[in-house]
């Protein structure tokens, strides 16, 4: 479990999302500043999720296998969004999993589709938009 | 006769005389005899012969009284008396002859030492006297022209009637006469003609002088046919050319000097002074060109003209540049100015002028004027259709980085929301939590910069600017074109570096256009390394000064390198190695460098990929572009 995450600490004051508060959400971005603000506003409705600043740092995570939600990057150096769906496919995981990207082409909706990515979100996403397929995914 | 027989003469017969004299009883006038001395010393020396009269004197009274004692008969004075007469006249006669004779000997030598000829004639015109200079001239030697007829042996051509009369009226005749010299070339001469009399003022020949004029007539037709020369081109030349008096210009742009060491920032500083200056040339004359340029009807129209009015006021700088480094000793200097012609047409001219050699003062200046107006109008054209081109080439630039410029700009718009909206989230609770509120706005702001930021890079580039050249620093302009590129080579996977060599001198020209070139290079060093799989791919900017000068910029990749044969062809138009390139890139880079001042060049590396790299110009001071700067 992520409870090394700062955010955790802190209790939420807000009607609480007790169903999705105790699962484990992955977000992978290597831009920081979107990963972080993804981070706050999850943290905002009560919510915590765990940073990731690329996918093989995500692969080599000890606690791989709590992972219930990812929430990803298409774009980054080293392994890619896809790349990084290949290998937890090959891994025998099946996560449900959100895509993001700032350049999306059909090609690459195609691509994702076809590597049984559940939604395939443009950047800037809305957040609360965000949340509605993480809480749909986590078969609230 | 030698002098030492002439003396021991002389003595001897001084001895014989007094002996006979003053012993011998002769009623002669004896001593009359002593004048053979004498006469026998004056060639010698005018002071011996004196001497020996004295003496001669003195010794016949020394026998008058000897032989007489005090009885004095009359006819022993009267003999007395002739005798000193007789050696006194005689000595007196023998000086007077002695000094006539050295003076006609010294007029000989001057004859000959002169470098005019010589010649004395009969009334026969028999050469008398014939010297040095007629023997250097003319080529007979005395010996061969003494005793020849002088018409005949020199070939005399001269208007001979106003000779006869000239010497017949005044006894003198001076003109030109044609000779000719014992190889057979023609002279012409200088000669001078005096008659020569007789002690009974009765002609007796003509001594005459003349002065080989063959070589001055020679330089000076060739003289007149090099003024000709240079008068047709000045006047046939196809641009225009005026010759001024300056004098009155320069007087008053120098006194300018006077308190102000530096006369061209005074002058830059005066311009009324500069144009009061101006006003003050005059165009002495000038050609057709100068004629057809300033729309005059003719040449003369010009002459006696100022050209100040004509000379828009814009152009004083100009023209403070042009006197002050006249005045500051450069024989010519040009400069570029704005003028109306007589129709009040503006011309663009280039103006170079000269101070003519030889000319002390300022009263004679070339000026020579270049009409520029055409030319500058197409390198107007050429200069907006380059600048159109390049902003094209930009602007496709741009599009090849659209994906990942948007991605850039994406993030912080993304994070932006998260904010913004996690902000609105801790409000809206039961008990907003304005801590978590205030963390949230500072992020807000913080990509909001970060977001204007890449707008900033790319409304740079994007920017329809003439190009403009300036002093900029070459480590922003590095920075910046890494920003552009920085998610293209992210989502290349590229790590991007760079090797600056401090210190880095400021650069000069036109930095949006050179920082396109540098992102140009960046890019299609990603590119290049699409395909590398095998090792890191790195992207590296090298920036040094080189040896020259100049400050070098390389883009160094490690990508597929240049097909072989292709690294000078790569900046050709329309030459591209790009499924989608059209080819246009890379000549357009190096438009823009060469246009600059400086070169780009292509090489493979030694290992994997290759380098281009360019060259742009140092900033100089304001006065070395000047100079570096040229007009025509």
């Amino acid at each position: 479990m992520s409870c090394n995450d700062p955010m955790e600490q802190r209790p939420a004051a807000r009607e609480c999302r007790s169903l999705c508060a105790a699962h484990v959400i992955c977000v992978v971005d290597d831009d920081d500043e979107v990963r972080e603000s993804i981070g706050a506003f999850f943290r905002s409705v009560g919510m915590s999720v765990k940073g990731f600043a690329a996918a093989e740092s995500l692969l080599s995570w000890p606690e791989l296998d709590a992972m219930e939600c990812l929430i990803t990057d298409l774009h980054m150096p080293g392994m890619s969004g896809f790349d990084l769906q290949q290998q937890l496919r090959l891994q025998g995981r099946s996560v449900p999993t959100i895509m993001m990207s700032a350049y999306a082409t059909s090609e690459t909706k195609r691509e994702a589709e076809r590597l049984g990515i559940a939604f395939f979100l443009e950047k800037p996403a809305d957040p609360e938009l965000l949340l509605d397929r993480v809480e749909s995914l986590l078969g609230t | 006769m030698h002098r030492n027989v002439r003396l021991t003469a002389a003595v001897l017969v001084t001895v014989a005389v007094f002996v006979i004299d003053t012993f011998l009883p002769f009623y002669g006038a004896v001593a009359v005899l002593y004048i053979i001395p004498v006469l026998l010393v004056v060639p010698l020396n005018a002071r011996a012969a004196i001497f020996t009269a004295l003496l001669a004197a003195l010794l016949t009274v020394g026998a008058f009284f000897v032989q007489h004692h005090a009885h004095f008969a009359t006819g022993a004075i009267t003999r007395f008396s002739i005798s000193l007469t007789a050696i006194a006249v005689t000595t007196i006669l023998a000086l007077r002859d002695r000094s006539s004779r050295i003076s006609l000997e010294e007029q000989a030598r001057i004859l000959e030492l002169s470098h005019d000829t010589v010649i004395i004639r009969d009334k026969n015109n028999v050469i008398l006297h014939w010297n040095a200079g007629a023997e250097k001239l003319y080529g007979w030697s005395r010996t061969e022209a003494v005793g020849r007829v002088c018409s005949e042996l020199l070939e005399c051509s001269y208007p001979i009637p106003e000779v006869d009369s000239a010497l017949k009226d005044a006894g003198e005749w001076a003109g030109e006469m044609v000779r000719t010299r014992r190889d057979g070339t023609r002279l012409v001469l200088a000669s001078r003609w005096l008659l020569h009399f007789d002690a009974d003022r009765k002609p007796v020949g003509v001594i005459e002088s003349s002065a080989d004029l063959t070589e001055q007539r020679r330089a000076d037709a060739e003289r007149m046919a090099s003024e000709q020369k240079y008068r047709t081109f000045f006047e046939t030349a196809g641009f225009a050319i005026w010759e001024a008096d300056w004098s009155e210009t320069m007087r008053m742009a120098a006194r300018g000097t006077a308190g102000s060491p530096d006369l061209r920032a005074f002058l830059l500083a005066n311009p009324e002074l500069v144009q009061a200056a101006v006003s003050k040339a005059v165009i002495r004359h000038a050609n057709q060109a100068a004629a057809d340029l300033f729309d005059a009807s003719s040449r003369a129209d010009l002459a006696g003209l100022n050209l100040c009015g004509r000379y828009q006021p814009d152009c004083m700088p100009a023209f403070a540049d042009l006197l002050s480094r006249l005045a500051g000793g450069e024989r010519e200097a040009e400069n570029e100015v704005r003028l109306k012609t007589l129709h009040d047409k503006v011309l663009d001219v280039v103006l170079r002028v000269t101070h003519l050699p030889n000319s002390g003062d300022w009263s004679h200046v070339l000026v020579m004027a270049f009409d520029v107006t055409e030319r500058n109008e197409t390198r107007a054209r050429i200069a907006q259709t380059s600048a159109e081109l390049a902003h094209a080439s930009r602007v496709s630039l741009l599009g090849q980085l659209a994906a990942s410029i948007t991605h850039e700009v994406n993030q912080p718009l993304t994070a932006i929301i998260n904010y913004g909206k996690s902000g609105l989230s801790w409000m809206s609770r039961p008990e907003p939590d304005l801590a978590e509120t205030a963390t949230c706005l500072a992020r807000v702001v913080d990509n909001g910069n970060r977001a204007a930021d890449v707008i900033r890079r790319v409304k740079a580039l994007a920017r329809k600017t003439t190009p403009e050249a300036e002093c900029f620093n070459v480590k922003e302009l590095v920075a910046d074109a890494l920003g552009l590129v920085q998610a293209e080579a992210r989502s290349l996977n590229v790590t991007l570096l760079t090797n600056i060599e401090e210190p880095v001198p400021q650069a000069y020209g036109d930095r949006v256009q050179i920082q396109q070139v540098l992102v140009n290079l960046l890019v299609n060093g990603l590119h290049a390394m699409r395909e590398v799989e095998q090792r890191k791919r790195e992207l590296r900017v090298d920036v040094r000064q080189d040896d020259g000068g100049m400050l070098n910029i390389g883009v160094h990749d490690v990508g597929t390198g240049l097909p072989d044969g292709d690294a000078a062809r790569i900046f050709a138009p329309f030459f591209t190695t790009k499924q989608d390139g059209m080819g246009m890139g890379l000549a357009i880079c190096r438009s823009i460098i060469e246009a600059q001042g400086g070169s780009i060049q292509a090489r493979n590396n030694a290992g994997p990929g290759a380098t281009v790299s360019f060259s742009v110009p140092v900033a100089l001071p304001y006065e070395e572009r000047l100079r570096t700067h040229t007009l025509i």
